[in-house]
């Protein structure tokens, strides 16, 4: 019973998606995106293909994890504020289920989305690095998404919501750099400051995701190495993505509807 | 829309699964070996039209945001480069783009000069010093400071007496509308001394006084000083040496 409703709840959310005209936006994307590696392959004197492949790669990683965090954020809030989640928990239905539902749906939408921009790189790139980075940019939008539902839930405000999903993502995607700039030769390593800041950034480390070492760009001129990395991936991406859906239901299941 | 309020109580097994997934997160953490420093070459910069383009309009910024960059490029995440380890090809490349950029922007040519010329490897030195030179004679007015610190370079740190009359040489005839200060201009003079071309720097230093360019007292009597030192260990070196050129300038 719990199934279908997660299930009927997850297709109420892509219905959503496609009447809010996400789908449109993505193509728009996607041809923005055809169209400026394009245009800088076709400046380039040499080595165009991988100049393609990158600008492609790196604008629709970019654009797709922007339009996810804002979809998602005026998808809940939308919800919260105009009282429909009131109606929905009316019926028979637990909070969890709601929650799970919504998670599912966006995790759908995610792996759509990241289908739909590896595509294009089937015909310039192998299938198989088009299908490593497809994979691992969908885990990515599902990550995304699911920090955006959390934020959402807990602060119910899309401005507020975006910029944390925002320095979330910017933080998670560099904090390996800050790991070794805090522990580089430059810093003084006996000021208690370098030492503060050092095991800040480290036990930061622990509880972010490594998006840094998501969807590389690099791996479509060298599959082999995202094949490589693609299971340990996909253990990050089931650890949190749980985590990130245990923090919604934590806060989720306590507040007063 | 207000923070909607929290009651206390969050089901057991939600609180289960955040612990357990908070502590798998942590073991997973912990587990992932730790981010690796490597070198990332220097790359050659892009073209200027793509500058322009990419910095919309703002080449002067553009500029100034690749000379951070460059600065900022021996302290990789990690990693603390040694300058000698730079391709210097690559570096003045990264430097003349960023004066074709903004011909007005001083601060590649003091990087060449203080920061990259100061590396201890005369090839690289030798290297910024041409590059100062050759970007000296577009705008001597703006740039000769750069050129009396690679006179210094070469003199001093080089040992390379020639090369450092070179560049003196070099100042001394620039068209600079007099922008640039006799001191400056006076370099190339005192090198002659140190080369023992001391006969040359008699000519020209007395013949600077001669020209009353130097008005200030002080300046005067230091350079006729000198004048006077240099006359007298020409005269010791050639005992044949004719009217010095001190008593020319006071005719």
């Amino acid at each position: 019973m719990m199934l279908k409703q997660v299930a009927v709840i997850a297709c109420f959310t892509l219905l959503e998606a496609r009447r809010t005209r996400l789908v449109w936006t993505a193509v728009g994307i996607i041809v923005a995106s055809l169209v400026l590696a394009e245009c800088a392959a076709g400046l380039a004197l040499t080595d165009s293909q991988s100049y393609r492949l990158v600008l492609y790669a790196t604008a629709t990683r970019l654009l797709f994890v922007a339009c996810t965090a804002l979809f998602v954020a005026t998808s809940v809030v939308r919800e919260l504020a105009d009282r429909v989640i009131d109606l929905t928990l009316s019926r028979p239905l637990s909070r969890a289920t709601w929650l799970l539902g919504r998670v599912a749906g966006y995790g759908a939408m995610a792996w759509l989305l990241a289908v739909a921009a590896a595509l294009p790189l089937v015909a310039t790139s192998t299938p198989l690095a088009a299908l490593v980075w497809g994979v691992s940019l969908a885990a990515e939008l599902m990550l995304v998404a699911a920090a955006t539902l959390s934020c959402a839930v807990a602060l119910t405000q899309v401005t507020a919501t975006v910029l944390a999903v925002a320095g979330f993502y910017l933080l998670a995607r560099s904090i390996d750099a800050m790991v070794l700039m805090s522990q580089g030769p430059t810093v003084a390593h006996g000021a208690w400051s370098s030492i503060f800041i050092e095991h800040a950034v480290a036990a930061l480390a622990m509880v972010l995701p490594a998006l840094g070492e998501y969807t590389r760009s690099a791996w479509l001129n060298d599959a082999a190495v995202g094949v490589a990395t693609l299971p340990a991936l996909a253990i990050q991406t089931v650890i949190y993505g749980v985590l990130l859906a245990a923090v919604s239901l934590f806060d989720f299941t306590r507040r007063e509807i | 829309m207000t923070a909607p309020a929290r009651t206390s109580a969050a089901p057991w097994w939600v609180i289960v699964v955040l612990v357990v997934a908070g502590a798998a997160q942590l073991l997973w953490a912990g587990s992932r070996a730790g981010p690796t420093a490597s070198i990332t070459p220097l790359m050659a910069p892009p073209s200027a039209a793509a500058l322009r383009a990419m910095s919309l309009g703002e080449p002067a910024l553009a500029a100034r945001l690749m000379m951070l960059w460059l600065q900022a490029y021996d302290n990789q995440p990690g990693l603390s480069l040694a300058w000698r380890s730079l391709d210097y090809a690559t570096v003045e490349a990264w430097l003349a783009r960023m004066l074709e950029l903004d011909p007005q922007f001083q601060y590649p040519l003091l990087a060449a000069a203080r920061l990259y010329g100061e590396v201890d490897d005369p090839a690289r030195q030798r290297r910024m010093l041409a590059f100062i030179a050759r970007r000296f004679a577009d705008d001597p007015a703006r740039r000769w400071p750069w050129m009396a610190h690679g006179v210094i370079i070469a003199q001093h740190r080089l040992h390379d007496l020639p090369l450092a009359l070179a560049l003196a040489a070099a100042l001394a005839r620039a068209d600079d509308h007099g922008a640039i200060p006799h001191w400056a201009k006076q370099m190339h003079i005192f090198v002659l001394e140190d080369l023992g071309e001391l006969q040359s720097a008699q000519v020209l230093l007395g013949g600077l006084l001669a020209s009353g360019e130097i008005r200030d007292s002080h300046e005067r009597a230091f350079l006729s000083a000198r004048l006077a030192d240099i006359e007298r260990r020409a005269q010791a070196q050639s005992p044949a040496v004719g009217r010095p050129a001190s008593q020319a300038h006071h005719d």
